[in-house]
């Protein structure tokens, strides 16, 4: 594996949940100084990084499976892992979910969201299917791809900026920190916790890589957020379901081949989830079948967790409902994304003296 | 001469005679070489009887002696390849290289291949001059050439060559490991040197190259690809493929670096567009018409008024004619070649938009995206493009642009997942350490 | 096996879900494809609307029908039409002013909440004959004359002013700004006459401008280019590039706003002997004084349509910033300074003001 392309998937990934759980929270979760939030979440996530590649990086050649299987014993293992599965379960079908509901509003409006969501779902499933491998390789097409579009619908919409909209951009009393929407942006910080599930020998990342990784993905967190706030201005951008979207729409080129250029927004994000819920799944699925069912081909497991999946899909009802999940998942998510790394640095740290002893 | 009625046929020669008791070519007969008398066993077609002994004449008569442990099967193998079997009044049995009648190709141009600026020669079906003409073009010791023979029944030269410390390792034990282990299975065409290799059956994209130019092959080389001739073929395989190859010709390392540079953009932009462009015009015509600038939209729905079918139908009939015509033009000698064009293209385009059967837009994608497919670099690479274009359209058609996308992710998750002799498709260079492992 | 059995499976599910979709995609042959749509009041019903639908090289079809709701009124339309209607090439809303009294709030909201309509569509007010307005054809493509006759590519003049759906609904939402919106009625050669622009407070319609007052509002929002001015008899001048400098204060009285603007100008047309210095003062003269009447009207109107809320957004505080438009604005004191620099008189040469004072023939030799 090498060092460009885990940072590529690692680049990916975020970027897929930036747009699917970002803009929208970050803007209902505060009215000003916005950029405190954003830069709150992603210190709190390099310091995880940090505890999570320190603690792994005691155990070469060994997943979190591996470590916490020796290390704890397997029910140790089921209970700070399986908490973990239902994070990234909860996450996919979130994500799916919203994924398909924007299509849905923008692309296919007479397409029932079942389909939608069942040609989502084969494509995660092929790519659960083949491994981490297969989609870490992936990543780097898709970005070739996706990137383009991205950079595209977000530059674009600098012809539309109101500057004055950026104030007041000091917030003294954090307010955001009493909104519940802005733990739900925790949940982005899972796109990490895919390292964990690589080998040692073929992890070549250190960690100055990731945070320089991490450094763009900021500026990408930042401008997901900026872009529409600078569009809308606060007082409307917190009334839309997809600010990013909508910014894109507010733009007529008269260069651009094609008219509505919201597609492209919709196109680069849901592209991007595909990918991340395919790690997703594979994480899933090879958590669960490591923990429960060695025994049993991966490949059943795959299938079975993504028909699951469609299910939880289909019978999410609304939008409302999916915001209710998504802060019962953000609960969740504290708990892997903080627990989890503080746990393998721990575990580390103990080794490390056991050796040494 | 009726040989069957001479009872002087010891055991052995039986045994020679019988596996080619149907072939009507193979002839034995008694011949002097000096002043004694010997039995030949040869085939016809392949042995020229009298120059071989005119020669075995002027040499004095001194011809190597066979060895006594040769089994019989040897012996009809040694007569299939093409040696003359001689017999002398003791019952010693030699082995000679014959002269062969003359019915292997000289060296001519490449005849599938079209080099500009470059080395005209290109391979014959002989294996040995294959070689030779590949030994001129790279003068150095590195090049490892491994000669192989598969087939129980029907056996088959091949040789395996690599450059030695540019080749990976793993990649030539790989392929030597497969060869070895399917060493009893028969190639006649290249499916079966595939099989043998364990390629995937159902790729949707050539997974060796395969070239008419000792220069093409000589990049290859250099590139890290081990080289496999068949004998008979007159064209080098490369392996493994790395998706470079679908736009990279090995010709344009003759050229400038910014033009091969602008020669392979345009290619890799062409296979974008050979794939997106039919899917594109059911996208924009049908399902998300959104897209098209409304000046475009009014005049596209202008130009569809009044045709009869759904755009999908529409495209795919079209798409098949398109199709033919490639075959046909393909297929026929080059005197007619140039007329099914014009009946094809431009008639028949004509008359079917006149006749209001399809839109004049679908005519100008479907061109482009002809023309888009043949601007990549190879054959077989525009079948896999021309074939994967169909899953672009029925994904279009059912999910818009959002199908039109998802065939695109499946396509990339599939090339992600491929893996060639443990080269991921997806790297940029079979030897380099950029992007595979 | 099983592998391979599973994947035989999802095979053919998928191909069976696939067959069975093919959701009522309808060619784009099939669809009207409306550019314009004039919302009005209906003469039984709350809205009449009236979609004109360009048809290439022919005449636009023009559908019409009344309703309690928009989307009732184009959903009738759409019984009755032999096509589908598709809402996503509109390009021009128009609404009636009668309308705009009581409010576009609710005709904004449908607009960017229907996820068929692109919200980058253009607004504007019909200040006349709605119907006449409506049913008013020139070319035949009129789909591209009413679209032109606003972008910025083709026939608009910082003479007009343009808002876009999203612009309307962010001010309408806005703590710090109101809107204007352009008023049009039927053209007599052309397709539309652009008749000045209505100043909203809120979502409501309390006032308009002229078009002059039209092109210091853009030129005070920084929309120029092309603008030209009529200094006085024969005399006018292009506007080349407008540096607009905003100081503001916070005095205990409220917010004071200290305006400067640098006009760079070329002379197009001006009598004979009249000095470059006299084009100048007159100019800066006249503009501040036209800039002051116009300011005047904006602020009596109590919009604010110059968004100047958000000139004193970087300085206030959250609290200020909501009590804008009901404390603050109506308090603000406005003064406009603007100063002109004419750059050349493009193919005559400048004369200094001594020559100038100098006698014709004089002049006349030199020449």
């Amino acid at each position: 594996m090498n060092k460009y392309l885990l940072l590529t998937i690692f680049l990916l990934l975020h970027l897929a949940a930036i747009f699917t759980f970002f803009p929208d929270r970050i803007i209902a979760s505060t009215s000003k100084g916005h950029w405190e939030a954003i830069t709150l979440i992603f210190m709190l996530e390099i310091v995880f990084i940090w505890f999570y590649m320190n603690g792994l990086s005691k155990f070469p050649g060994e997943t979190i499976v591996d470590i916490c299987l020796r290390t704890i014993g397997r029910w140790g293992a089921c209970v700070l892992l399986l908490p973990l599965v239902v994070f990234l379960m909860g996450q996919m079908v979130l994500l799916i979910y919203y994924q398909t509901s924007q299509i849905r509003a923008v692309l296919l409006q007479s397409t029932p969201t079942a389909a939608t969501t069942f040609l989502f779902l084969v494509l995660c499933f092929y790519g659960a299917w083949k491994g981490l491998a297969a989609l870490i390789h992936a990543s780097i097409g898709l970005f070739v791809l996706f990137i383009p579009f991205i950079l595209f619908s977000m530059l674009i919409g600098i012809k539309n900026f109101n500057f004055n909209y950026i104030f007041p951009v000091w917030d003294g009393t954090f307010s955001f920190l009493h909104h519940a929407d802005f733990y739900i942006c925790f949940t982005i910080l899972s796109s990490f916790l895919f390292l964990g599930m690589i080998p040692q020998k073929e992890r070549p990342v250190r960690f100055g890589r990731l945070a320089v990784g991490l450094g763009v993905v900021y500026v990408f967190g930042m401008g997901s957020v900026y872009i529409p706030l600078l569009v809308f201005g606060q007082e409307s951008a917190v009334l839309l379901q997809y600010p990013m979207l909508m910014a894109s729409d507010t733009i007529d080129l008269e260069w651009v081949v094609f008219d509505w250029l919201p597609s492209f927004s919709v196109v680069s994000s849901s592209g991007l989830a595909v990918l991340m819920a395919s790690v997703l799944l594979w994480m899933s699925s090879s958590l669960l079948h490591q923990l429960l069912v060695p025994k049993l081909n991966i490949k059943w497991m795959v299938s079975m967790l993504s028909l699951l999946v469609y299910i939880l899909c289909l019978f999410i009802p609304n939008i409302e409902v999916m915001n209710r999940y998504l802060q019962l998942n953000a609960f969740v998510s504290l708990f892997c994304v903080i627990g989890l790394p503080m746990m393998i640095f721990i575990l580390g740290r103990w080794r490390g003296k056991k050796v040494s002893t | 001469m009726d040989v069957r009625n001479d009872q002087s046929l010891s055991d052995l020669e039986l045994q020679i005679i019988t596996p080619f008791e149907h072939s009507s070519d193979f002839v034995y007969k008694s011949v002097f070489i000096g002043r004694e008398r010997f039995m030949a066993y040869y085939l016809e077609s392949l042995v020229d009887l009298s120059k071989t002994l005119s020669v075995m004449n002027t040499a004095d008569g001194v011809m190597e002696q066979g060895d006594s442990a040769i089994v019989i099967t040897d012996i009809s193998k040694a007569i299939l390849q093409g040696k003359l079997i001689l017999f002398n009044a003791e019952g010693l049995m030699g082995i000679t290289d014959a002269e062969s009648p003359d019915i292997s190709r000289q060296i001519t141009l490449p005849a599938s291949e079209n080099p500009l600026q470059s080395a005209f020669d290109s391979y014959t079906e002989d294996i040995d001059k294959n070689i030779g003409l590949l030994r001129k073009k790279i003068v150095t010791s590195k090049l490892v050439i491994e000669h192989k023979t598969t087939g129980t029944e029907v056996s088959k030269k091949l040789a395996i060559m690599y450059l030695h410390g540019i080749a990976p390792d793993k990649v030539v034990q790989a392929i030597r490991t497969k060869l070895e282990k399917n060493s009893h299975k028969e190639i006649t065409t290249v499916r079966d040197l595939l099989a043998i290799l364990g390629h995937p059956k159902f790729a949707l994209t050539p997974t060796y190259l395969s070239s008419e130019l000792p220069g093409d092959t000589v990049q290859n080389l250099r590139d890290g690809k081990v080289i496999i001739l068949i004998d008979q073929f007159s064209f080098a395989f490369a392996f493994p493929t790395v998706i470079r190859d679908l736009w990279a010709s090995k010709l344009d390392e003759n050229y400038p670096y910014l033009f091969q540079l602008f020669i392979r953009s345009i290619r890799a932009v062409g296979t974008l567009f050979a794939l997106t462009l039919p899917g594109l015009y059911i996208v924009l015509n049908s399902v998300n018409p959104e897209l098209l600038r409304i000046q475009l939209a009014i005049a596209v729905a202008k130009s569809r008024e009044g045709i009869p079918y759904p755009s999908l139908i529409e495209l795919l009939l079209v798409m098949l004619l398109l199709e033919m015509i490639i075959e046909a033009t393909i297929r026929l000698p080059k005197n007619i070649g140039p007329t099914i064009t014009m009946i094809g293209g431009i008639l028949l385009g004509q008359a079917i938009v006149q006749a209001k059967l399809v839109s004049n837009l679908l005519i100008i994608i479907l061109v482009a995206s002809a023309i888009a497919n043949f601007v990549l670099s190879g054959y077989l690479n525009m079948i896999g493009i021309r074939l994967y274009k169909y899953v672009v359209i029925f994904a279009s058609s059912f999910f818009g642009i959002w199908g039109l996308e998802a065939a695109m992710i499946w396509l990339i998750y599939y090339f992600a997942s491929l893996q060639i002799h443990t080269v991921p498709y997806l790297s940029l260079s079979v030897k380099g350490k950029s992007l595979d492992e | 096996m099983k592998v391979g059995f599973a994947r035989t499976c999802t095979l053919t599910l998928s191909l069976v879900l696939l067959l069975t979709g093919c959701w009522d995609t309808k060619d784009i042959n099939k669809h009207y494809l409306p550019a314009v749509m004039g919302i009005g009041k209906g003469d039984s019903q709350k809205y009449k609307v009236i979609l004109q639908i360009p048809i290439a090289n022919e005449k636009t079809q023009i559908l019409e029908k009344e309703a309690e709701s928009i989307s009732k009124a184009i959903d009738l339309i759409r019984t009755d039409s032999e096509k589908s209607i598709d809402l996503v090439h509109l390009r021009l809303m128009l609404i009636d002013i009668q309308l705009a009294q009581d409010g576009i709030g609710d005709i904004i909201n449908f607009a960017v909440r229907a996820n068929d309509i692109s919200i980058k569509g253009l607004v504007s007010i019909v200040d006349g004959d709605f119907d006449k307005t409506l049913y008013h054809q020139i070319s035949p493509t009129p789909e591209v004359s009413s679209y032109d006759f606003f972008s910025e590519e083709a026939g608009w003049t910082p003479n007009q002013s343009i808002l876009r759906i999203w612009e309307a609904y962010r001010n309408q939402e806005s703590l710090s700004e109101d809107m204007g919106i352009p008023m049009l009625k039927d053209g007599k050669q052309t397709l539309f006459t652009f008749k000045g622009t209505a100043v909203m407070r809120k979502d409501r319609l309390v006032g308009s401008l002229n078009q002059e007052e039209t092109l210091l509002y853009n030129l005070f929002k920084g929309k120029y280019t092309g603008g030209t001015i009529e200094v006085a008899k024969n005399t006018s001048v292009l506007i080349e590039h407008a540096k607009v400098n905003h100081h503001t204060k916070w005095t205990e009285q409220g917010p004071f706003l200290q305006t400067d603007i640098q006009l760079n100008v070329v002379v197009t047309e001006s009598p004979h002997g009249k000095s470059a210095d006299i084009i100048e003062k007159d100019l800066s003269e006249k503009l501040s004084k036209q800039f002051d009447q116009t300011w005047k009207k904006i602020h009596s109107l109590k919009a604010d349509a110059l968004g100047i809320g958000l000139i004193f957004r970087p300085q206030s505080k959250e609290e200020k910033i909501k009590e804008w438009k009901t404390v603050w604005f109506p308090k603000l004191v406005q003064k406009i300074d603007v100063k002109v620099n004419i750059l050349n008189e493009i193919y005559f040469k400048e004369k200094s003001s001594k020559q100038n004072e100098g006698d014709m023939l004089k002049r006349g030799t030199k020449l």
